[in-house]
């Protein structure tokens, strides 16, 4: 088809009639800007004045207009070749191995000073075009120095040649640089830090029952991306697998730390501490489930991995289900609807045409949708059997999240009346997995990540008790360690659920639930007296005279809930030397393997210990730890190893090991 | 007084004078809840229209109305008045557009396959003759600026020196890219 010469195409524009927009549509977007605008105000009310650090900066830069490619009258083929030409030569400039190593030296350090800056630039940039050639410069730098500015950098570069530029720039990079602008969001979090047993020697967690980190760290790695360092939590990369602790035997004391302690692989002086605990597990006819799927039907969940996968799973779940179980599924897109009333699970058939009508389109109302399945899982509720609402979603909360504060307390308002709340994530590219562990760890329950089949029916079908059916709730681990035996010591992961000292017999503040069958692993690394592998040197003018607790090492006590009951009990045993093993190979199969997945993801988040061991030890450590391996999960973890040595090569420098402090790379 | 009684009704002013939007974007700066409620009733109907027209289907042009006037609530009190709220809207809608379709083709990698699909499933019945659906679909794959260029002149109908504004460069770099996209589109129709 072609138009004659000597008429304009583009007039035939003017004549493009627009479908009018649905009205619920509409009602929804104002409610949302209204959200929205409250918001800011109440925030800038609270602000102090001036340009106070994370606050907008919105507006439009009309100082800048003058600056873009055109206006300088730069040829535009040299500079379009200068966008690729500079940073590729950057990079091979400053990776190879004849850059003198002061010199590469000043220039890592650069980047971090100029970073900071340049952040408020992207923060503009969401609104303003920044010039292209500045854009392309920073996004480079921040691609090396800080991956989590390169991120939202790269989702918001501007000019169609800068986006080109930063394409090719990305496919050429080594791949130990690529950092996936993944468009998720995940909550920020600072690494355990090393405490002194003299000064600090009481350590107070919640339990972690989640895996959602381990399966989008695999889904990231299996694409040949590098996570960001806040999607590695190394709790959840650990208890993603099955371990094989001796289980409890009955409902009442529904499970029973088992201890022990071994030589640290990626150190010889240290020592870990491993606490394991397994979920009793209770009959699968005697439980009965009120289920009700609360699915996102949103545009944005209308891809391959997403709604359709969900069906799917929804799938496997229901052949799980039995007579005694009622189902319900809610949707919230344009307006939240009731896609199926309460109903049997053995109605398989009209659930799942209920199922098959969902359609995803329009945008998204989270909040709405939440008090409409909370209603129903009221009416259809069960006593004594289990009562949760079960959150699908790609992460799309862009309406009632609004006020994430007030949903938080009414799923924690729900959790008092006996209603749980889990959230099942889906796809990549949206994933606001802040909120999801947010919204989970109120509501009592556990957020999954739902990379693949695979993946939905380990959570669904094989840990389905454990997703579903709660045994312990809150439960609190206080570890005390004795000053006269240990130096140092440290918690592997659990940033986000540490507690404060007086939370843990404090019956009021929640904490993480164990569901049936779940095992659940905290390793901590302690530094014997003596040991010669101290990072604090001994004060000068020595301490106050320690309390000498005997040959114990350390107390452990844990504190639980059982699942109707508001008074919490109290488990307490001490660590002894007598449960310490000579050499790790000694320690079991599963300390082995729980060793070399803490050891991968501190190597993976370029943690400030722990990196010593290089990727071969951890594989080694890995297959010698790899046991029966019933699902196979171990031997995948092994495959994922190869793939991150690939992505993060052993001699790759990390800004934050030149950097000498962990803490500015967070 | 007049903008008074609209953000009491919440409904569209049937008069979208300047003066009157110019009143609601100063009152609205100031934090008054009802004069941005008014005023973003008011524009939704063209921000909709903009985002349509840019990606070409109804469920991602709601979706990306709604991110613009979340942004609008969000920034409208740091909207400085040195260009024309206009301008301003335009360009946060531009944006989120791009950001949109940048989420998008990363989310394609995963499900090209499916996304064509629902792409032809959701063609626009009222582009009715296949010439003007080929045009739209030409333009809405032009490069960034060029399509913004193109679009902003012809299918919003404003001068060229307003989409200058818009786009954030000269007057003469909007002429230019629409001379050219003509020359694009020539092999692409």
């Amino acid at each position: 088809m072609s138009f004659p010469d000597d008429t304009d195409p583009f007039e035939n524009l003017k004549s493009g009639a627009v479908p009018p927009p649905r009205d619920a549509a509409r009602q929804q977007a104002l409610h949302a800007a209204r959200v929205a605008f409250e918001a800011e105000n109440k925030k800038a009310a609270e602000a102090t004045q001036g340009n106070a650090l994370g606050r907008r900066l919105i507006s439009i830069i009309t100082s800048l207009k003058g600056i873009s490619i055109m206006d300088m009258r730069l040829p535009v083929g040299t500079a379009a070749i200068a966008l690729l030409v500079l940073p590729l030569g950057w990079q091979l400039y400053s990776s190879t191995a004849l850059t003198p190593a002061d010199r590469a030296a000043t220039q890592l350090a650069q980047p971090l000073e100029q970073a900071p800056a340049d952040a408020d630039m992207t923060l503009a940039d969401a609104i303003a075009p920044a010039p292209e050639p500045m854009m392309l410069e920073e996004s480079e730098i921040g691609r090396v120095a800080m991956p989590s500015i390169a991120a939202p950098m790269a989702s918001k570069s501007t000019a169609p040649a800068g986006g080109m530029a930063l394409d090719s720039a990305a496919n050429f990079a080594p791949p130990s640089q690529v950092t996936q602008p993944s468009g998720d969001a995940f909550a920020s979090f600072a690494e355990q830090r090393l405490k002194l047993a003299a000064e600090e020697p009481v350590s107070t967690f919640s339990l972690d029952v989640d895996t959602a980190s381990y399966a989008y760290t695999r889904r990231m790695l299996e694409d040949g991306y590098l996570p960001e360092r806040d999607a590695v939590r190394i709790e959840e990369l650990i208890n993603y697998f099955p371990y094989d602790y001796p289980a409890a035997t009955s409902a009442e004391v529904p499970f029973q730390p088992t201890l022990s302690l071994y030589p640290t692989p990626w150190n010889a002086n240290t020592q870990i501490l491993q606490i394991g605990i397994k979920g009793f597990e209770p009959e699968a006819a005697a439980t009965k489930s009120n289920l009700v799927f609360l699915i996102d039907t949103s545009g944005s969940m209308d891809e391959a991995d997403k709604l359709p996968l969900l069906k799917r799973a929804f799938g496997l779940l229901l052949d799980q289900l039995s007579g005694d179980d009622t189902v319900s599924i809610v949707t919230y897109a344009g307006s939240a609807g009731v896609a199926l009333p309460p109903t049997s699970a053995d109605r398989k058939a009209s659930i799942m045409a209920a199922l098959d009508q969902l359609y995803a389109g329009g945008s998204t109302a989270g909040a709405e949708g939440i008090e409409l399945a909370y209603r129903l899982a009221g009416e259809a509720r069960i006593a004594g059997g289990t009562n949760r609402v079960i959150l699908a979603t790609d992460g799309d909360f862009n309406v009632g999240i609004n006020d994430p504060e007030a949903l938080k307390t009414l799923i924690a308002d729900k959790r008092q009346d006996g209603i749980s709340l889990s959230v099942l994530g889906f796809g990549r590219g949206n994933l606001d997995d802040a909120t999801m562990q947010a919204l989970a760890q109120n509501g009592n329950g556990n957020a999954s990540y739902i990379s693949n089949f695979a993946e939905a029916k380990k959570v669904l079908v094989e840990e389905i008790g454990g997703t579903l059916h709660t045994i312990a709730k809150d439960v609190k681990i206080q570890v005390e360690f004795n000053p006269a035996l240990v130096s140092e010591y440290r918690l592997i992961g659990y940033e986000t659920r540490a507690l404060n000292r007086e939370d843990f017999n404090n019956d009021a503040v929640d904490a993480g639930d164990v569901g049936a069958g779940t095992s659940v692993t905290a390793l901590y690394e302690i530094t014997p007296v003596g040991s010669g592998a101290e990072l604090v040197d001994p004060l000068r003018y020595g301490q106050a005279a320690t309390p000498t607790g005997g040959d114990e090492i350390a107390f452990l006590k844990m504190r639980y809930k059982l699942p109707d009951s508001d008074v919490s009990q109290l488990i307490e045993t001490p660590v002894t030397a007598d449960l310490a093993y000579g050499d790790i190979a000694d320690a079991g199969v599963d300390v082995q393997f729980a060793a070399a997945v803490a050891a991968f993801g501190q190597k993976l988040k370029g943690s400030a210990y722990g990196t010593a061991m290089d990727w071969d030890g951890v594989e080694a450590l890995a297959q010698a730890g790899r046991g029966v391996d019933e699902g196979g999960y171990r031997a995948e973890f092994i495959r994922l190893v190869d793939m991150a040595r690939l992505l993060k090569p052993d001699t790759h420098t990390d800004v934050c090991d030149a950097s000498a402090s962990g803490d500015e790379c967070e | 007084m007049h903008a008074q009684m609209m953000g009491l009704t919440a409904a569209p002013p049937p008069d979208t004078s300047e003066a009157l939007i110019a009143a609601l974007v100063l009152r609205a700066r100031q934090g008054d809840g009802a004069a941005f409620g008014a005023l973003i009733a008011d524009q939704y109907e063209r921000i909709y229209r903009a985002a349509w027209r840019w990606c070409g289907n109804r469920d991602d042009a709601e979706d990306i109305a709604q991110e613009v006037c979340v942004k609008i609530g969000q920034g409208i009190s740091a909207f400085d008045g040195r260009s024309a709220f206009s301008s301003w809207v335009y360009r946060i809608t531009l944006n989120a557009v791009r950001d949109w379709q940048r989420a998008g083709a990363r989310r394609g990698r995963q499900a090209s396959a499916f996304a064509e699909v629902s792409h032809t499933e959701s063609a626009p019945e009222q582009e009715a003759s296949a010439t003007s659906r080929q045009l739209w679909d030409a333009v809405r794959q032009l490069p960034d600026k060029q399509r913004d260029a193109v679009l902003l002149v012809y299918a919003e109908e404003l001068s060229h020196a307003e989409a200058a504004t818009i786009m954030g460069i000269k007057e003469a770099t909007v002429s230019f890219h629409v001379y050219e996209a003509r020359k694009t589109l020539r092999g692409l129709l």
